[in-house]
């Protein structure tokens, strides 16, 4: 089978024709695997997370639409929400790793990011938002925090982290690049 | 949805709460479109924060081979041969299935088989059995995992003419006849958190039904 568009693979998945999820995960294999690889930090949990990530979506018709945006786009957050899925869920496995970690100081969080231009992009997209929406943000990305998680660290009512997370992905959808055209 | 929206895509909910954003996704068109914009933000924070690797070939594999086996809800009777494989397996786990057991060696479809027997192998679940509404109901089962939530249906017979019908609060959905495997008959479905009971029918006729049950 050769390349396909991501429109034609878009659509093909949204048809469900029988080969398309086959299809698309060639496609974004690479960026699927990255994405649980980097939250989960193994291989074999990985490999399993994309796994059924991916029928699991395969099994829910009307779960991806046009409107959504990208296939590509679409998938990736599906795995990356999966994986932390899973990391909580490991973490309530242990009781206390995941104590600990609710107890550790607020502290900065070290964004660990080897391209230099990358991390300045970040650093100044970041930079834009109000400390307070910063801060939650960079729990939830970074950390897999939870709403009701990041309430509980931070000892503030869940409304206002839930404002605070929306607000400032919204305001980080101008301030960050755009990903390329290759990607999306 | 309001915050919902961008709290699913940076996964900051839990699964219950991003099922529901799913959902609902699914069929309003603003708030996909919505949804789409949080998830190309998170998207792009990916693009600047990830490494990218190679994906093992053996996943590619993997993925290939079960999805053909999990089909969508929507499509009737799924590949005979191999969910004779799975129900194999359920024989030797003491399920008491009579079926025949066709060992494939290539390694499509031992990866074809690898979601249902995880499924079973890896989860816990519970065993009920269908309570008959008619005198020519068949003897019918079902397992019902508990993370994630499948259900698998088995019933002895391989000439049942019915149909398996998922009953959720806020409706049904007829999952269409079980598949022959052998002397039985039998659906699985990978992800179904909503249902509340199963019912056999034939046309409206309810031959048998089972409700799901609570877990210990």
């Amino acid at each position: 089978m050769g390349e396909m568009r991501d429109d034609e693979l878009a659509e093909d998945f949204v048809a469900r024709r029988p080969e398309a999820l086959e299809a698309a995960y060639r496609a974004y294999a690479s960026t699927l695997y990255s994405v649980a690889r980097h939250v989960l930090g193994s291989d074999s949990d990985a490999q399993d997370c994309v796994h059924d990530a991916l029928l699991r979506v395969w099994g829910r018709p009307g779960t991806y639409r046009p409107e959504r945006g990208s296939l590509r786009t679409f998938l990736s957050v599906c795995v990356r929400n999966e994986a932390i899925g899973r990391k909580r869920e490991a973490a309530r496995h242990f009781h206390i790793e995941q104590r600990a970690a609710l107890a550790e100081p607020e502290q900065p969080y070290e964004i660990e990011i080897e391209d230099p231009v990358d991390r300045a992009r970040l650093h100044e997209a970041l930079a834009k938002l109000p400390s307070e929406q910063r801060q939650a943000l960079e729990l939830a990305y970074f950390r897999y925090l939870s709403h009701t998680q990041i309430a509980e660290k931070l000892g503030v009512p869940l409304g206002t982290i839930k404002s605070r997370l929306a607000m400032g992905l919204r305001k980080l959808q101008n301030a960050l690049p755009v990903p390329s055209a290759s990607t999306l | 949805m309001g915050e919902a929206i961008e709290l699913y895509a940076l996964g900051a909910l839990g699964r219950d709460e991003a099922r529901e954003v799913e959902d609902h996704a699914a069929v309003c068109a603003d708030c996909s479109r919505l949804l789409g914009e949080a998830e190309r933000t998170v998207f792009a924070l990916d693009e600047l924060t990830v490494p990218q690797l190679e994906a093992p070939p053996e996943l590619g594999a993997r993925i290939a081979a079960s999805s053909r086996v999990v089909v969508p809800l929507r499509s009737r009777r799924p590949n005979v041969a191999l969910w004779a494989a799975l129900a194999a397996g359920l024989l030797v786990a003491g399920f008491g299935a009579t079926v025949t057991h066709e060992i494939r060696n290539d390694r499509a479809t031992i990866a074809a088989d690898d979601l249902a027997f995880s499924s079973i192998a890896v989860s816990h679940f519970l065993h009920t059995t269908f309570t008959k509404r008619s005198p020519d109901a068949p003897t019918a089962k079902v397992l019902w995992g508990k993370t994630p939530h499948w259900f698998y249906v088995i019933v002895d017979s391989a000439s049942c003419d019915c149909n398996v019908v998922e009953i959720t609060s806020s409706g049904e959905r007829d999952l269409g006849p079980p598949a022959p495997r052998g002397n039985t008959a039998t659906i699985f479905v990978p992800d179904a958190p909503d249902a509340k009971g199963l019912e056999l029918r034939t046309g409206t006729r309810v031959l048998a039904s089972v409700q799901r049950p609570m877990s210990p």
